[in-house]
């Protein structure tokens, strides 16, 4: 089945669970550090995937605990959310693989850049 | 120092903790336990489960829960807790029940994790950030329009709201359609068709730079509508956002500030916002018999327009707004009958959509009678425009008396085993 292609919070949460259950703050620290800090969700938007991930059975329940008073439940991955996280993956490197190899060819090993169609280098440049 | 200062701070400084639950929770104790929000830990699930259901129901018992499950008894939640869980207050009750306790945890937890003196500070002082509020308003928004596996009110909402937005794009690509043919047509530029009468003036007459946009602007309409039915969500949404320039520009530029060109403008504004209802994961829309539609519609209007303008002393009586009112209560009135001749599925969608749209015809006609008023109109246009204007509104409230009741038949519980649910 071809997945739908994951949201970047839903791609990190997915990817935060693989080694081990978490809980909300748990995912929210994971994903964060996995994404080197760029992705910082909120408490709404995590819960928001959360809800959509657990519908389209990506992930399940685990386990619910209460420390410090608090209630905290256990998220972990099934095996379609695998298969999506895979599937994701895939897609991605396609993509950066594509763009490399396009960036080859626009700029060589060598330094210079090599203008395609006859139109100068100097006319498409990243600015 | 401020608040806002030491959230940011808090904000950038919580990610070194991400890692180890184990190691987050006995820091998170630590603080909890400085902040008075309570030491001796590990409850009972089932205990946890039942403040959770109390907590839907008031601050009050929020806080009495909280303390106690904390370990006081006496011990009152921090101010910081009970403002966040007043702007959770946003979601729907019956999904607050079950996640209230989790998100106000995820979110102390991530307020309070690190200095303890700051931590103190921010759980007396701190306030959600408006990224944090944003992202509850979101999620509730998300959640009434009938977010998969929610319960079947919302879900019924959320039917209802995209198809009141496909309905408006249908009616606005329509009318769009109908007009710049119709300037084709005074242009010359139909050739099958009779020459236009000389001495009928007609909106589409103009060639000033502003009217003609305003006019071909309708194309956003078109766009927004063959985008969201054939699945592109995004660019429908943005094309839908940008389609009232049409009466936005000539408004800035000519100050056209009357009555009529404001309703004008809320009314594309609201038919604008509505596509947003089709979030990701929505239920896709069945393109063909919508792609099917707007040719019909358009050929059928202009059909019944050109028919009634053969007199042209009627030409004031049935415009396009008329066309729509018409339409409206054939469309109320033929819902019931093809729910007996069984060419229609019983269900609230139909009259929920028709429900929401209703004011927008209504308010044209009641705004256009001002105006009938001030010009001393034509006495019939003016009889028939309020008996269309009655029409309409008889046909709105009993299709908005329909969807009430139909509603209320509707649990506010989920029904599936997903999120939105008890999940275990």
């Amino acid at each position: 089945m071809a997945h739908q292609a994951l949201t970047e919070p839903a791609f990190f949460i997915l990817a935060a669970l693989l080694d081990e259950p978490r809980h909300g703050y748990g995912i929210v620290g994971e994903v964060a550090e996995l994404s080197s800090g760029r992705v910082r969700l909120k408490v709404g938007t995590l819960y928001g995937v959360l809800d959509r991930l657990v519908a389209d059975q990506l992930i399940e329940l685990d386990r619910e605990e209460v420390a410090q008073g608090r209630l905290r439940r256990y998220f972990r991955l099934t095996d379609g959310g695998a298969d999506a996280l895979v599937a994701e993956t895939e897609r991605q490197a396609a993509n950066v693989q594509a763009a490399s190899e396009r960036l080859r060819a626009w700029r060589p090993a060598g330094g210079e850049r090599r203008a395609s169609g006859g139109r100068p280098a100097s006319a498409g440049g990243l600015a | 120092m401020t608040g806002r200062g030491l959230r940011a701070e808090d904000s950038d400084g919580s990610h070194g903790h991400g890692r180890d639950s184990a190691g987050r929770d006995s820091e998170g104790q630590a603080s909890a336990g400085r902040d008075g929000a309570g030491r001796d830990g590990e409850g009972q699930v089932g205990e946890n489960r039942a403040s959770a259901g109390r907590d839907s129901e008031g601050q009050a018992s929020v806080g009495r829960d909280g303390g106690g499950r904390d370990g006081g008894g006496a011990v009152s939640m921090r101010p910081l807790e009970l403002r966040y869980r007043r702007v959770l207050r946003l979601l729907p009750a019956s999904y607050r029940s079950i996640w209230a306790d989790e998100m106000v945890a995820t979110f102390m937890d991530g307020m309070l994790d690190g200095d303890p003196g700051r931590a103190a500070y921010l759980a007396e002082y701190g306030r959600p950030s408006w990224r944090e509020v944003a992202s509850v308003a979101g999620l509730a928004v998300r959640l009434r329009a009938g977010s998969s596996g929610g319960p079947a009110r919302y879900v019924a909402w959320g039917r209802a709201l995209r198809l009141a937005a496909l309905i408006g794009l249908l009616v606005q690509s329509a009318i769009g359609l109908v007009t710049i043919g119709r300037t084709f047509w005074v242009a010359g530029l139909l050739p099958w068709r009779p020459r236009w009468p000389e001495g009928l003036t007609y909106g589409g007459l103009v060639t000033d730079p502003l009217s003609l946009f305003q006019t071909y602007s309708a194309l956003f309409w078109v766009a927004a509508f063959v985008a969201l039915v054939t699945g592109h969500r995004r660019t429908g949404q943005t094309l839908a956002l940008l389609a009232p320039v049409g009466v936005i520009l000539p408004l800035v530029v000519y100050g056209w500030i009357d009555p009529y060109t404001c309703y004008v403008l809320a009314a594309e504004l609201v038919l604008a916002v509505l596509p947003l209802a089709f979030y990701r994961g929505a239920a896709p829309v069945r393109a063909r018999r919508w792609l099917v539609a707007l040719p019909v519609v358009v050929v059928a209007a202009s059909a019944v327009l050109e028919f009634v303008e053969r007199d042209f002393t009627v030409l004031p009586v049935l415009d396009t707004v008329g066309l729509i009112c018409i339409a409206f209560v054939l469309a109320a009135a033929a819902y019931p009958v093809a729910i007996r001749l069984g060419w229609a599925r019983p269900g609230p969608a139909l009259p929920h959509a028709l429900a929401l749209l209703a004011p927008l015809p209504l308010g044209y006609q009641l705004v256009g009678l001002l105006r009938y008023d001030q010009q001393v109109g034509n006495p019939m246009a003016h009889r028939l425009t309020v008996a269309e204007t009655v029409a309409t509104a008889v046909a709105g409230i009993a299709v908005t008396v329909w969807t009430v009741r139909a509603l209320r038949r509707l649990p506010v519980a989920a029904d599936r085993a997903t999120a939105w649910t008890t999940p275990s």
